[in-house]
């Protein structure tokens, strides 16, 4: 795994050759602002769905092992 | 002629003509669904499928997609049909929520057959890496059918279904569209909702339609696209989606990205994409070459910010929620040995590498670097599209390599995708259709438009399809 | 010990009381059964996508204009990576350097009246967590634990000040009247013992007059004013211990425990977290409008500061008066329209201390009371012009909050009239010489027996002498006897 890690960043390593002088960073490719939802409630799933595909359950609540 | 050989809008025809009833489209297909000769298929729903086919079948007016069936990418969420996304960490999972593109298929009338096959978690391209078993690629069942959205080209392609839907975040369903040597398209980003499409890399995931035509690809376009309040990302689309109808290319400017046309790229398959662009220019296309330099270092910028983002997108398997912890101890042994075992190895690669690239001390060599290259190919695209209406090139430099091939090599692998990459990284529009064999295999031509230009890239992808009239039957299949 | 200065700054997470949760449309609850208010998105199925809530950006960048900051023109969400289990998508969705609200400043009023001003470096939005419980009840040594996620996703605020404060007393000051500037926006409950508001602490010390910063602690989880007050005082006193003994103070997270007054280390793993900051792609940039944020500027209550400075330099009242009347909303506007009609000094006695004693045992605030502003002004003004005498006017007020009836009325119908002073004079006379041996006393030097003069003359007047002149009038018998 190491070496397969290693062999990728080399390649990847290729932009940090390119000269980025002045360029801003993309974080979306969408022009979107403000957009917002109205504070107004939507049907929460029943108690049961929500726990549905939980391997454990205690309580009516997700059950952690020991965190400690 | 079978009813699996019509294309889906021909069966939608048939059902407004009262040739043919959905229950008996989806038991045609059921039967070579269930045949699972190329593993396209991982779970099938036919009850579900007949009930709805029923249901449809009794409405006094039939919805647009009129009950013609379809596969669903393992990727989308499907309410309470298993959806595993190539995954051991999903075995078994039911959603309690169905994703927003497919339930506006369902409510034009398509009926869910089964999940396609998927590289695991979207990562691959040839969907070796799915915890299920291979997908066979029906033109020769010793190759791979590409990836990540193997399973759902493969079924088209083998008429298990005239149509399914992908995700593309590098090329996962155009790469195996040209595979197996049927239509796929990515839309503009932010075009369909991914509401319910389990998170690979949030800023270039997309949905998309496989299909055997271009017209069966709109269609299915057509009944997705638009706001979804479940999606900040998703756009209003302007205007609608048309099926197209063009047949000439008169007046369209094509430039050919001459940095995918050279060394990397098997002669047969430029071979093959030259001479559709030949064809391309006897229907009225000027063909110019344009250089996008920066699509060199494309792969690299997708290698850095699709791990990142996966890297974050997968730390919500634990097991605790959803998915079946391994046994553990404490809380910590649960999220290593789950997470180390249920996960594949292209999987940890890819959120290893992520974490590096976010860590404090390298975020600004590689994440912020990656960012600011995306910039520069947006920039360049954008320039290319003042010149030209469209750009062309292969959508994969190789046809389908044998099974096993590349998975020793995760490198080698990354290199299928160096065509359709940087349409992606720019968040437009691209399309992916046969034009031709190299050694009896497939070889797909990409076009990719601006934004919000798919009625262009659709008119002009028909046009074309018309006149180069590939057989999209795979050699393989029984008539 | 004063040769060190303590600089303390504060984080404070404020939870909106908006109805739904930050990115999802469940109902926010406190105490429902437990995952009765999740859905796929607060839960973080594979698959789900935030939509960030309107209100809740509203009112952070109210609460960004009532601390005079910046309000950025746009801001981006990050996510804040790290694994727990009451983070479903182990990460959380916050604000990291381009926050909705910047740098600002509130300017708060100590006891004395002095000035104290706090920097506040940024006001940012984000979610809460869900509640993990832990079997038997403490993390450590616990088989089990469980989450519910009713809470999970909840919006919140966090604010976050400048080191500018040099004392546990001054944090506490500045935490109170925070908090009754949020409450008097209308942003947050803000109960501290509820958890809509909890404030961490960061404490250093440094030599008094340098300027560099000591290495700092964080003191966390502290569920009242008064907790944390002394839990910064214990932690200013340990650092000074350590530095006094030649040591050096680690930075970590630290626990304050109210029943033992010792601070305990919570070096936890989290501690060096790495928590690789990214711009979240799932959600877009806030942009607000800014013709829409001079509309809330505009719109903006007359805040607790404001007010308290008004009642302190313009009204006379003392801050303590202030701080007190401005506890809520209610209680100013009650104690301002009163005081249009009245003496406001008077006015702020008799509300914060005896009209608020006697409605004590009910239950029932002022404003939720029969007696009005108004009738409260009108006490005020019959006590000023000698009509009724202080224990009578307690009566009245007894009366008052009973019937609702107006003062005047209760003083004419109940004879709760101040005795007039030559009626008093006769009284005071008729008790002197009824009361020789108390008389001589007083004559002899023993001003206390006064008192029983007093009392006797209340005995006698039904309360309606002024025990002032009362005495006086006592004194000047005794003298001409």
């Amino acid at each position: 795994m190491q070496q397969e890690l290693s062999g990728i960043l080399g390649h990847i390593d290729a932009i940090l050759a390119l000269d980025l002088d002045g360029i801003p960073p993309t974080t979306h490719v969408v022009d979107l602002r403000n957009v917002l939802r109205a504070d107004v409630p939507r049907q929460s799933l029943p108690r049961d769905e929500a726990l549905r595909e939980a391997a454990n359950v205690v309580d009516d609540c997700f059950g952690v092992p020991r965190m400690d | 002629m079978g009813l699996r050989d019509l294309t889906a809008t021909e069966q939608v025809a048939a059902l407004a003509a009262g040739e043919t009833s959905s229950l008996e489209l989806v038991e045609a297909h059921l039967s070579a669904v269930e045949a699972d000769d190329v593993h396209a298929f991982l779970a099938i729903d036919a009850d579900g499928a007949r009930a709805r086919a029923r249901a449809i079948d009794a409405l006094p007016e039939r919805p647009p997609l009129a009950g013609v069936p379809i596969g669903i990418k393992d990727a989308l969420s499907t309410r309470d049909i298993v959806t595993t996304s190539g995954s051991r960490m999903l075995e078994g999972y039911r959603p309690v929520y169905t994703a927003t593109c497919v339930q506006r298929l369902e409510d034009a009338g398509a009926i869910v057959l089964g999940k396609t096959n998927m590289d695991e978690f979207a990562m691959g391209s040839s969907t070796e890496n799915s915890a299920y078993g291979n997908t066979l690629n029906p033109w020769d069942l010793d190759r791979v059918p590409g990836g990540s959205s193997g399973g759902s080209a493969a079924s088209v392609a083998q008429r298990q279904v005239p149509w399914s839907l992908g995700s593309d975040t590098g090329g996962s369903i155009r790469q195996p569209a040209a595979l197996c040597g049927i239509v796929g398209m990515k839309p503009t980003y932010g075009a369909i909702s991914r509401y319910g499409l389990i998170a690979f890399a949030s800023s270039l995931d997309q949905v998309g339609p496989l299909a055997r035509t271009v017209a069966d690809a709109a269609l299915l376009l057509r009944h997705m696209v638009g706001r979804d309040p479940m999606d900040s990302t998703s756009l209003d689309w302007p205007g609608d989606i048309d099926v197209p109808s063009a047949t000439d290319l008169q007046g369209m400017r094509v430039g050919v990205v001459e940095e995918l046309m050279g060394e990397g790229v098997e002669p047969g398959v430029r071979l093959a994409v030259e001479s559709a662009l030949r064809v391309a220019e006897g229907l009225g296309a000027t063909i110019v070459p344009v250089s996008l330099p920066s699509t060199l270092s494309g792969l690299a910028t997708y290698y850095v910010l699709a791990p990142a983002e996966c890297s974050s997108n997968l730390a919500r398997f634990d097991g605790i929620r959803y998915g079946h912890p391994l046994p553990a101890d404490n809380l910590l042994d649960q999220y290593e040995v789950t997470r180390g075992d249920l996960f594949g190895p292209e999987v940890k690669r890819r959120i290893m590498l992520g974490t590096f690239a976010l860590a404090s001390g390298y975020y600004d060599q590689y994440y912020g670097r990656a960012q600011r290259v995306r910039t520069l190919i947006v920039r360049e695209f954008a320039e290319a599209f003042a010149e030209v209406d469209l750009l062309a090139s292969p959508t994969s430099p190789t046809v389908a390599f044998p099974l096993g091939d590349r998975t020793a090599d995760p490198y080698a692998m990354y290199l299928a995708d160096v065509c359709t990459i940087p349409v992606s990284l720019a968040g437009l529009p691209a399309i992916s259709i046969p034009c031709g064999l190299s050694d009896g295999l497939p070889v797909g031509l990409q076009l990719a438009a601006p934004a919000f230009a798919e009625n262009r890239l659709l008119a002009a992808a028909h046009a074309l399809e018309g006149v180069l009239e590939f057989d999209t039957r795979p050699p393989g299949l029984a008539t | 010990m004063s040769a060190y200065e303590p600089v303390i700054g504060v984080e404070i997470h404020v939870q909106l009381s908006t109805r739904t949760k930050m990115f999802c449309g469940c109902e926010l609850s406190f105490g429902d059964p437990p995952n009765t208010h999740t859905c796929p998105v607060c839960l973080a199925h594979p698959g789900v996508l935030p939509v960030v809530n309107e209100e809740a950006v509203r009112r952070a960048i109210l609460i960004g204009l009532a601390l005079g900051c910046e309000i950025a023109p746009e801001s981006i969400f990050h996510r804040k990576n790290y694994f727990y289990p009451d983070l479903p998508k182990a990460y959380q969705v916050s604000q990291f350097d381009i926050p909705v609200c910047g740098r600002g400043e509130f300017l708060a009023l100590r006891e004395d009246g002095s000035e104290l001003r706090v920097g506040i470096t940024r006001a940012h939005l984000e979610e809460d967590a869900a509640k993990l419980t832990h079997a038997g009840g403490r993390r450590a040594g616990a088989e089990q634990s469980v989450v519910d996620f009713n809470r999970g996703g909840t919006p919140l605020v966090e604010i976050v000040t400048e080191p500018d404060l040099r004392s546990a007393s001054d944090a506490a000051t500045f935490l109170r009247q925070l908090r009754q500037t949020l409450l008097f926006l209308g942003v947050s409950d803000c109960s501290m013992e509820e958890g809509s508001m909890r404030a961490d602490a960061n404490v250093s010390i440094r030599p008094a007059g340098s300027h560099e910063f000591g290495t700092k602690t964080e003191l966390k989880n502290m569920n009242s004013f008064r907790f944390l007050e002394r839990g910064i005082e214990a932690e200013i006193a340990r650092q000074q211990q350590i530095l006094a003994g030649g040591g050096r103070v680690s930075q970590e997270t630290v626990h304050y425990e109210p029943e033992t007054g010792h601070i305990t280390s919570l070096r936890s793993k989290e501690e060096s977290h790495d928590y690789r900051y990214f711009p979240e792609p799932d959600l877009v940039p806030v942009a607000p409008d800014p013709a829409w944020v001079d509309e809330l500027r505009a719109g903006l209550p007359e805040l607790p500061g404001a007010l308290r400075r008004r009642m302190v330099s313009d009204m006379g009242l003392s801050a303590e008066d202030a701080e007190v009347l401005t506890e809520a909303p209610e209680l100013v506007a009650y104690f301002m329209e009163a005081a249009e009609h009245a003496d406001p000094k008077a006015c702020a006695n008799w509300i914060r201390g005896e009209l608020r004693a006697q409605l004590r045992d009910a239950g029932v605030e002022p404003w939720d009371s029969q007696v009005t502003p108004g009738h409260v002004a009108e006490l005020v003004g019959l006590l000023e012009a000698g009509t009724v005498t202080v224990p009578a006017a307690k009566e009245v007020l007894a009366e008052m909050i009973a019937s609702g009836t107006r003062p005047a009325e209760v003083v004419e119908s109940k004879g709760l009239g101040a005795m007039d002073a030559s009626e008093l004079a006769a009284i005071v006379a008729e008790l002197v010489a009824a009361n020789p041996d108390q008389a001589q006393q007083l004559r002899d030097g023993k001003d206390k027996v006064i008192g029983f003069f007093v009392g006797q003359a209340m005995k006698r007047t039904g309360g309606r002498a002024d025990p002032q002149a009362v005495q006086a009038l006592v004194r000047e018998a005794v003298a001409t006897t």
